[in-house]
């Protein structure tokens, strides 16, 4: 693969083949849909990253994220960056991106709070759609057949709500591995989600849940009582937890029906 | 059952491995009476080598070689053969041979239960292959060349190795790739872990003194040779490779699974990878910070990894 790549690049870029070099970096995952990462240099400059989906068979997912990217960097979604697509094509049967290199280092969920101020200034950022009943959203998560105590009682949790949620397009997997940090500047990576959950101030919940080491809803509440969050009230915190679990619950059973209720959530949104 | 499956062109067997004999014994009968899913099943939560059987991402050294459907490969020395089934996803056609007949026999197994045709199965060692000169497109040697010693049919375990590594140059087709995983005899790390003989720094010392401690301490010769990146190019430019045709790199954390494939004469590359290394803080990372502000730094830090992937082109 990296002799097509180099074959590509000398080509497209007129480079010399030889000075080409690629640097395979980690990126999570031993699954065939993960995605491979090159760091490509050419002699002593850094010219820009490689992502590639492991088994071409997935390679829509990234040709979504590729869309995504570009999406979220030409409509100015966000006061954060995300690294810029320079070019994309395939090797072989592989669909690869090739965009801006950032030398940032992951969050961690040991800094992750100490973002949240711009985690929340991004999400005021993003548009509110339309404003939906919370009972709208609870009928179509009730629709998938999940026997589940936990996934019900969430849906008995949800019904109880009586406040609305607006639509929004998120990020849908933003956490504190997800947020990169190159000195000032912060970029979200990993987009290949995007879309995916429709209801406005979800990213802002997921990426505040996570950064909780995922705890219960308690730890959640005590924050409730606290905190002052700018984006939202804490009632609607309260309503898009227990809707962001149900994605997540939805999500680790099953991922068809998580699709489904994805879209049919989209299209009312 | 699958011993039918498995061309034995030799008729010893001797069994080692990443797990004792009566596991994999039980691995080969749940294979005999079982579904294939209850083999993963008991590779999964009994042995725990799932990804060490089945993953892709050991696999990884493969993204570096010129493979395509039309392409030969040789895996030597197959083990389960994690290699073998990744390159038969790329490769027109891969050989796989490994000295223990269980271990090929269970990757005999695997290629009937994923029906992966593209694949031929041997019991061998290097000196009864019967291959013939220019054959093959790529021929894989992870975690083999430092064991080559161990043939013991000269007196220099360097001159075994140099035998079997001329041996494959002559298998390789004209601008065919030999990939060779290893690991670097100036490696860091054997400050505190082990050489291939189970003791501590012999891989540092003079080979005779190496030698003397190893007879002293495990009543035999030391035989498993590395190198550093000079040895190994002298090793290459004997064997029959042109210098200018073996190309390094550094695997991090080690070439049994690189998740790093670092570029060695690409000195930017390898700061880039430091600079990393270097934003997980520490004291380690301020080291890092301080060997990787200078060319200089770059290049004495590139000699202390773990293990280097070498490809060689015939």
């Amino acid at each position: 693969m990296v002799e097509a790549l180099r074959e590509i690049f000398s080509k497209k870029y007129n480079l010399e083949k030889c000075k080409l070099s690629f640097l395979k970096l980690y990126h999570a995952g031993d699954a065939p849909s993960s995605k491979i990462l090159f760091f490509v240099f050419y002699s002593g400059k850094t010219l820009g990253v490689i992502k590639i989906i492991r088994d071409a068979e997935y390679n829509a997912s990234l040709q979504h994220e590729c869309d995504a990217q570009i999406k979220a960097s030409e409509e100015k979604i966000m006061n954060v960056s995300v690294p810029k697509i320079i070019d994309s094509g395939f090797v072989g049967k592989h669909f690869f991106t090739y965009e801006t290199f950032v030398f940032g280092e992951a969050v961690g969920k040991k800094n992750a709070l100490k973002y949240i101020d711009v985690i929340g200034a991004y999400q005021s950022s993003v548009t509110k759609k339309k404003k939906i009943a919370i009972s709208a959203i609870h009928q179509i998560f009730s629709s998938v057949e999940i026997k589940n105590e936990k996934y019900q009682s969430l849906l008995q949790e949800l019904s109880n709500q009586t406040e609305h949620v607006f639509g929004g397009t998120n990020h849908s997997d933003l956490t504190f591995m997800n947020v990169l940090v190159d000195n000032k500047d912060i970029y979200f990576i990993d987009w290949e989600n995007y879309g995916e959950r429709a209801i406005w101030g979800l990213d802002f919940v997921h990426y505040f849940i996570r950064a909780h080491d995922n705890h219960s809803y308690d730890i959640l509440s005590q924050h409730f009582k606290t905190l002052e969050i700018k984006p939202m009230t804490r009632d609607e915190l309260a309503i898009l937890y227990l809707v962001d679990k149900l994605y997540d619950f939805l999500e680790k059973s099953d991922t068809v029906l998580y699709k489904e209720v994805c879209k049919k959530i989209s299209d009312i949104c | 059952m699958y011993k039918d499956h498995v061309r034995r062109l030799i008729d010893t067997d001797k069994y080692w491995g990443e797990f004792s004999e009566e596991k994999m014994d039980e691995l080969l009968s749940i294979a005999d009476t079982k579904e294939f899913a209850d083999v993963k099943n008991y590779i999964e939560n009994t042995l725990g080598r799932s990804d060490f059987i089945f993953g892709n991402a050991r696999s990884d050294f493969l993204l570096y070689l010129p493979l395509d459907e039309e392409s030969i490969v040789l895996d030597c020395g197959s083990g389960l053969g994690i290699h073998t089934f990744n390159a038969a996803k790329k490769a027109g056609h891969v050989h796989s041979f490994d000295q223990s007949l269980k271990r090929a026999e269970f990757t005999a197994y695997r290629k009937r239960a994923e029906a992966a045709e593209n694949i031929s199965i041997y019991q061998s060692d290097f000196k009864n292959l019967d291959f013939s000169e220019n054959k093959f497109d790529s021929i894989l040697m992870n975690g083999v060349v430092e064991w080559l010693g161990e043939i013991d049919s000269h007196k220099n375990p360097r001159d075994d190795q140099l035998e079997v590594l001329r041996q494959m140059h002559s298998y390789l087709k004209p601008r065919g790739v030999l990939y060779i995983g290893i690991e670097n005899r100036m490696s860091a790390s054997y400050l505190y872990g082990y050489d291939h003989n189970g003791l501590k720094f012999t891989s540092y010392f003079p080979r005779f003194l190496a030698n003397i401690i190893t007879k002293i301490k495990k009543g035999k010769s030391y035989r498993t040779y590395t190198y550093t990146y000079w040895g190994y190019k002298k090793l290459m430019k004997d064997a029959g490779f042109k210098e200018e045709d073996v190309t390094f790199y550094i695997a991090v954390p080690g070439y049994n699974l690189p998740k790093y494939i670092i570029p060695f004469d690409n000195i930017q590359a390898i700061r880039t990878f430091l600079g990393m290394m270097a934003q997980k803080g520490g004291v380690k990372g301020k080291l890092i910070k301080v060997l990787s502000a200078s060319d200089f730094g770059v290049k004495i830090v590139r000699h202390l990894f773990f293990s280097y992937l070498i490809y060689a082109k015939k």
